[in-house]
């Protein structure tokens, strides 16, 4: 190392030897990508690096673009973006399609990921983990089956309260459209939600068999979007119908509250604040156009709020987060309309429906990433904010 | 305040006279005179000399832990330009002082410190400085390289 003369140097010719819980403390002091790169020093490092817990993750959310089919490099590849420092950086060979899968939802570092066999894997970008989840035919009850009957075709039955048992035959593309995750980076714990047609499938880790379980809620059908937080579900329904589920039982899950219906019918989004209060969008990506509403206490109606105060809201995670160390106040980070996520179609390179983030007073953007999407052919399908976390084991 | 003095004594013999306050910010001395207040000479046998020094520079300007946003910014100051005066091997020496004195807010400043030193090295130069053998095989080499491969990757940083 080249350290100026005028720095005291010590004259013990014995090398001294970090024992690895000192080796921890420098570590979990580095920025993110340093850690990672300090992992190949040996194993030792390795090992100590497992155990720091949460220490350098960052405090702001990352971008990550899914590639499209337009994609020159590997399959089993992925973009990552830091706004803070506009570092950009690629996953490789993570041994998983995902050009020929879609990523349904996110949990810090782990993400949902349907196959195009339509299969459900949990992925961890940075330890490469991955977990299969139960296949579609694992289905506990009568309300739900699928069949399989090709590499990606099944036969698909419905039970609805109102018409019995429904056979819908094959069907080929599967569109599983809402879902959520949660994972625990200490334990490993998870819960699985998604939805399709009029009911809910779930699983969580160490359930009594490796199935999903189902559940269809008793008074409104369907599913525009849902967020999971502290074992509660928030659902909400395309008739702007707003019903929360509890979870912690252990059982099956409890209706525990609903909320009255707004009358804005552009409502697409929920979204659960720091405090639990219960927050819903109403968008028009095609201008950029958010307006949010909370529960007026006094009326017990929607009220047009123009301020979230010191947090910002992750529509991808349907949370807010405390606005510091880099996160924008008051704003929404914005990655790609469900819909056309929904549907397969690719970003957008026009600055309408482009990933950014948005002042909910001022109603403007304050950071667009147009230099993301703008290579053409766009090489990317979806893109999602996320927290990268290094949880350890 | 207490004037009582205490004499440190380092491996290689060589011995500090300090007043017992600042001789109780390092914990592994606040320990001893709890269990036994007479002491008035403590051998330290994990720490030379050259290094003890430097530690107790640091106790004696953080003897008096002031509230005063003024005070605090102050000792930050004087931190910072504390750590400059070292190298990466002295880091290493303070650090493992630090941790078998017990020194905690020094034990953080010098992790600090060395985290942001080596924050840009390469896995090879860290070992270098920190004597570290690289005992991966090959194979596993290879396979650590791989999973932790887009950290190295600074070619393809487009700017806005």
């Amino acid at each position: 190392m080249s350290d100026s003369n005028e720095k005291k140097t010590c004259n013990d010719s014995k090398q001294p030897i970090l024992v690895l819980d000192l080796v921890r403390l420098v570590l979990e002091r580095l920025s993110f990508v340093d850690f990672h790169r300090a992992r190949c020093v040996s194993s030792g490092w390795y090992s100590a690096s497992k155990s720091c817990i949460g220490g350098t993750n960052p405090t702001a959310p990352w971008i990550i673009l899914f590639p499209n089919e337009h994609v020159k490099t590997n399959n089993d590849s992925c973009k990552l973006f830091d706004p803070r420092d506009h570092s950009s950086y690629t996953i490789r060979d993570l041994g998983f399609d995902m050009v020929r899968s879609r990523c349904l939802a996110s949990s810090g570092s782990w993400f949902l990921m349907l196959d195009h066999k339509t299969d459900f894997h949990l992925l961890n970008l940075f330890t490469r983990e991955r977990i299969p989840l139960p296949s579609l035919e694992s289905i506990d009850g009568w309300q739900m089956k699928f069949v399989r009957t090709g590499d990606s075709d099944f036969e698909m039955s419905m039970y609805y309260k109102a018409h019995g048992l429904v056979s819908y035959g094959k069907n080929s593309d599967l569109r599983i459209r809402g879902a959520v995750l949660w994972v625990d980076e200490k334990t490993r714990d998870y819960f699985v939600v998604w939805f399709h047609h009029s009911t809910f499938a779930y699983h969580k880790k160490g359930g009594d068999n490796n199935s999903w379980k189902v559940f269809q809620p008793s008074k409104h059908q369907g599913c525009l979007h849902m967020v999971y937080k502290e074992s509660k579900l928030y659902v909400l329904s395309p008739a702007r119908n707003i019903s929360v589920f509890d979870f912690s039982g252990g059982h099956s899950p409890v209706e525990y509250a609903t909320l009255p219906s707004p009358k804005d019918c552009y409502v697409r989004n929920l979204a659960v604040t720091l405090s639990g209060e219960v927050l819903i969008i109403s968008s028009n990506p095609k201008k950029c156009f958010f307006t949010l509403y909370k529960i007026d206490p006094k009326s017990s109606k929607w009220r047009l709020i123009k301020s979230i105060g010191d947090e910002a809201l992750i529509l991808d995670l349907g949370i807010t987060v405390a606005a510091k160390d880099g996160v924008m106040r008051n704003c929404i980070y914005f990655s790609h309309d469900d819909l056309h996520r929904y549907k397969g179609v690719s970003l957008c390179n026009d600055d309408k429906y482009g990933i950014c983030v948005y002042h909910i007073k001022t109603k403007k953007k304050v950071q667009v990433f147009e230099h993301l999407t703008t290579s053409s052919p766009i090489p990317f399908k979806d893109a999602r904010w996320f927290f990268p976390t290094f949880g350890g084991k | 305040m207490s004037s009582n003095k205490i004499v440190l004594t380092s491996s290689d013999g060589e011995s500090f006279e300090v007043e017992e306050v600042v001789a109780r910010k390092l914990q592994i001395v606040g320990h001893m005179l709890e269990d036994d207040c007479v002491i008035n000479e403590i051998p330290l046998q994990n720490v030379t000399g050259d290094i003890l020094s430097m530690v107790i520079e640091y106790c004696k300007t953080h003897v008096d832990e002031e509230e005063s946003e003024e005070a605090q910014t102050k000792l930050k100051t004087w931190d910072e330009e504390f750590m400059k005066k070292f190298d990466i091997k002295t880091l290493l020496q303070i650090i493992l002082a630090a941790n078998y004195l017990n020194v905690k807010g020094l034990l953080d400043l010098v992790s600090q410190t060395i985290a942001d030193t080596i924050k840009d090295y390469t896995p090879e130069q860290i070992r270098e400085v920190f004597g570290v053998e690289n005992d991966y095989t090959e194979e596993e080499e290879a396979e650590v390289r791989k999973e932790n491969a887009w950290a190295f990757d600074e070619a393809d940083t487009p700017k806005p």
